[in-house]
Order: C-alpha cells, then sequence, then structure tokens
C-alpha cells in the first residue's frame, strides 16, 4: 500500500497501521463497518465527541434511551467497540483542489486546509479512528462504493433533512446518504455531546462563532 | 479494556494513587503539562515524544483561570472540560490533571514527576529554575524537547478568521 504521507508526519507506526487505501477497505468485512466523513482541518470537541460516538456506539445508545431506535433494533448487540471498525474518510489535498476549482466556478470563496499528511497525523491519534482513507473526488461516494458501510455517521449539528437545515445545522450530504442507504447502510447523526455536567460540547458554527466574537476584526483591532 | 474519555480525567488524590501503583510496578511516569487551547499536529507530535520518555503520561492541563491569568481575556478558546476531553481522545495520552494556579510549580511538588518534560528551545539553565529545583530534588529527570516550526493557536486562529471573516 502506498504511503502518501511524507514529511515530518510520516510516522512509521501509526500511519501505516491506520492508513488504508480504496482496495484495503473493500476487504473489511468482519465487524460492524461504521463509515465517517469529514476534512478535520482544525480538531474541536464536537469532532472528538462525533468520532468517539462513532467508535463507541454502544455507549452512545446507552446514554440515549429513548433515541436511535433504528440502530438498536437492527444492531443491538453487536456495537462494542471490540466489534466496530471505525474508518474516516477524508478530503485530501487534490479533493480540496477540485472543491477549490468548483467554488471559483461558482463565485464561492476558497477554503485553505492543512496538508493531509497533518489532517491524518491529527486523526490517526485518536484512540477511536480504526482506519482512515483519503478520497480525491469531490465526494466520498467511491469510498462509500468500495467499504459499503453499515452505518454512516455525522456529527449532531447536521440534520438528515434538508427540509429541516438551518444556519446552524446543514443538512448531510444527499447523495452519500442515498448511497449509503442502497448499500444497506444506516445514517446515524451522534449526538451534540455533553460532558459530565451536562454542558454542550460546541458544534462546527459554535467553534468558528466563539473564535469570530472573542479574535474577529470586529474586536476592536 | 478501552478508557472512556471520561476515566483519563483524574483529581490530585485519585493521580496520587495512580501514581503509587505505578512505583509499585517499577514503572515511571512522565508528565508535562499546558493549555492545549487549540490542539493541533504539532501539539500530538510534542505528547507522543513525550510519551516515549517513560512509561505513562500525566498531562496537567491550566484551567481556564488559569489561562487567563497567562495569556491574557480572550484565552482560552476552549473551555477546560472541552480541552480535556480533546486531550483524552488522543491514544497517548493517559491520564489528564486540571490545576488552576497560574504556574506548575504546587503540581509538580504533589506530583514529584520521575521524567519531566519541557517543550521549546530551552537548556537546562533556562528553564524555569524553581521548577528544574523542584525536579531535581525529588530526584527527577528533565527532557527538552524542541519546538516545532509553524504551528501555534495564535495561526490556527488566524485561519479561522481568514476563512470565516465574511460569512
Amino acid at each position: 500500500m502506498e504511503n502518501r504521507l511524507f514529511g515530518d508526519y510520516k510516522d512509521t507506526e501509526i500511519t501505516r497501521k491506520k492508513l488504508y487505501s480504496l482496495d484495503d477497505i473493500a476487504n473489511l468485512n468482519n465487524k460492524v463497518k461504521v463509515l465517517n466523513i469529514g476534512s478535520y482541518d482544525i480538531m474541536h470537541p464536537g469532532h472528538c465527541n462525533t468520532l468517539y460516538f462513532s467508535k463507541n456506539l454502544n455507549e452512545m445508545l446507552g446514554k440515549f434511551p429513548d433515541n436511535y431506535t433504528e440502530l438498536r433494533s437492527k444492531y443491538n448487540g453487536k456495537l462494542n467497540p471490540e466489534n466496530v471498525f471505525m474508518l474516516v474518510a477524508m478530503n485530501s489535498n487534490e479533493s480540496y483542489r477540485r472543491l477549490n476549482k468548483e467554488y471559483a466556478k461558482q463565485g464561492k470563496k476558497k477554503i485553505s486546509t492543512h496538508d493531509e499528511s497533518e489532517r491524518v497525523w491529527q486523526l490517526a491519534n485518536l484512540g477511536c479512528v480504526d482506519g482512515i482513507v483519503l478520497f480525491d473526488d469531490l465526494t466520498a461516494q467511491n469510498v462509500i462504493k468500495s467499504y459499503k458501510p453499515n452505518i454512516l455517521t455525522k456529527g449532531g449539528d447536521y440534520v438528515l433533512d434538508p427540509k429541516e437545515a438551518t444556519k446552524d445545522k446543514p443538512p448531510v450530504d444527499q447523495e452519500e446518504k442515498k448511497l449509503a442507504e442502497s448499500y444497506g447502510g444506516l445514517v446515524v447523526l451522534t449526538p451534540l455531546g455533553a460532558d459530565k455536567d451536562g454542558k454542550p460540547y460546541h458544534s462546527h458554527h459554535h467553534f468558528v462563532q466563539r473564535i469570530l466574537e472573542k479574535h474577529g476584526a470586529n474586536n476592536g483591532r | 479494556m478501552v478508557l472512556t474519555m471520561e476515566d483519563k480525567i483524574k483529581n490530585l488524590e485519585e493521580i496520587k494513587a495512580i501514581i503509587e501503583e505505578l512505583h509499585k510496578n517499577n514503572k515511571k511516569f512522565v508528565f508535562t503539562n499546558g493549555c492545549f487551547d487549540l490542539l493541533h499536529a504539532a501539539h500530538i507530535r510534542y505528547l507522543k515524544e513525550a510519551k516515549e520518555q517513560g512509561d505513562i503520561l500525566i498531562i496537567g492541563l491550566n484551567s481556564d483561570s488559569s489561562v487567563k491569568a497567562l495569556k491574557g481575556d480572550k484565552r482560552p478558546l476552549v473551555p477546560e472540560n472541552e480541552r480535556a476531553f480533546m486531550l483524552a481522545a488522543l491514544e497517548c495520552i493517559d491520564y489528564i490533571i486540571i490545576f488552576n494556579d497560574k504556574t506548575v510549580e504546587n503540581l509538580l511538588r504533589e506530583l514529584k514527576p520521575d521524567i519531566y518534560v519541557k517543550g521549546g528551545d530551552y537548556t537546562i539553565d533556562t528553564i524555569n529554575q524553581e521548577e528544574r529545583k523542584i525536579i531535581e530534588e525529588n530526584s527527577g529527570k528533565i527532557v527538552i524537547l524542541k519546538g516545532h516550526e509553524g504551528y501555534s493557536t495564535t495561526n490556527l486562529i488566524k485561519k479561522v478568521l481568514d476563512t470565516h471573516k465574511d460569512s
């Protein structure tokens, strides 16, 4: 398997252990296959929360006994972390290059992220991540086709139905959702987490807002 | 057994008990401290190198009040419970203790680290000498790990602002 990482972040042990190719993931069939898709540029607690619950689905079901009926009925008893493979599909540098080309055509602003090797490194060091695959396309469709996830997770700051979307809560990618469902996959939103004292972990939107409020251009600079 | 994130966050009494148990089993713990506001790749790099110096890694995490005292009113960006949560998610970290003092000296006196790791362009003579004294008095070892270029919370904040300020 070609190792795409380079420079300081070409860590022999952890990234080789966790970085997979599209061919590798077609063969992971002995566990419950969970997929999470994201770029994970600047990590925040909301991200961590989603990733943690994507791996520890039994814990999620335990904490939210009134929710996730479909997940529960389909997979109850099989969602302990030892039985779950949690794969994260991340946009590669090439994917961003292509996305930015599209955005330029649409007059939208360019997105810049840290290099893929650094983003993979950050993610690989999280205990709850079993595998990472990079995709070059605009979406993770080819990953879904190869991996055929049982469960596709997204954070609690998304909504499943575009009709319910707000500025704070965008809809999940409908193409990815349909594709996952066509393979029998279930799309699940992880809860917008909270700590022991019930204080919620912020969503991506809140996180960005907090930075803008404290440090933004309007703040007397 | 996979520890849940919350299992890793301990108070002083719990940490001391853990250290005692470790020493009974002839193991050494590494201690390092910081604010870890926006966690980034260089932090992780540093923490992994710190872990390699011993058997387990314990992090002293500055509380929100401690960070404010050190870095001013606009920090921390991320509250202490969330900063602890992020650190706990990392495989290489075994335990975390949140401390309120502006400096880590009292905590060092309490814990008596076997290996104390400092990050940055220091030498043994330019690190905080009070900290040095506490470690050496307790027969601990000091390890200095060089910083990594190009990463800082300040840069990350700037990046977020650049991306989002028009939205």
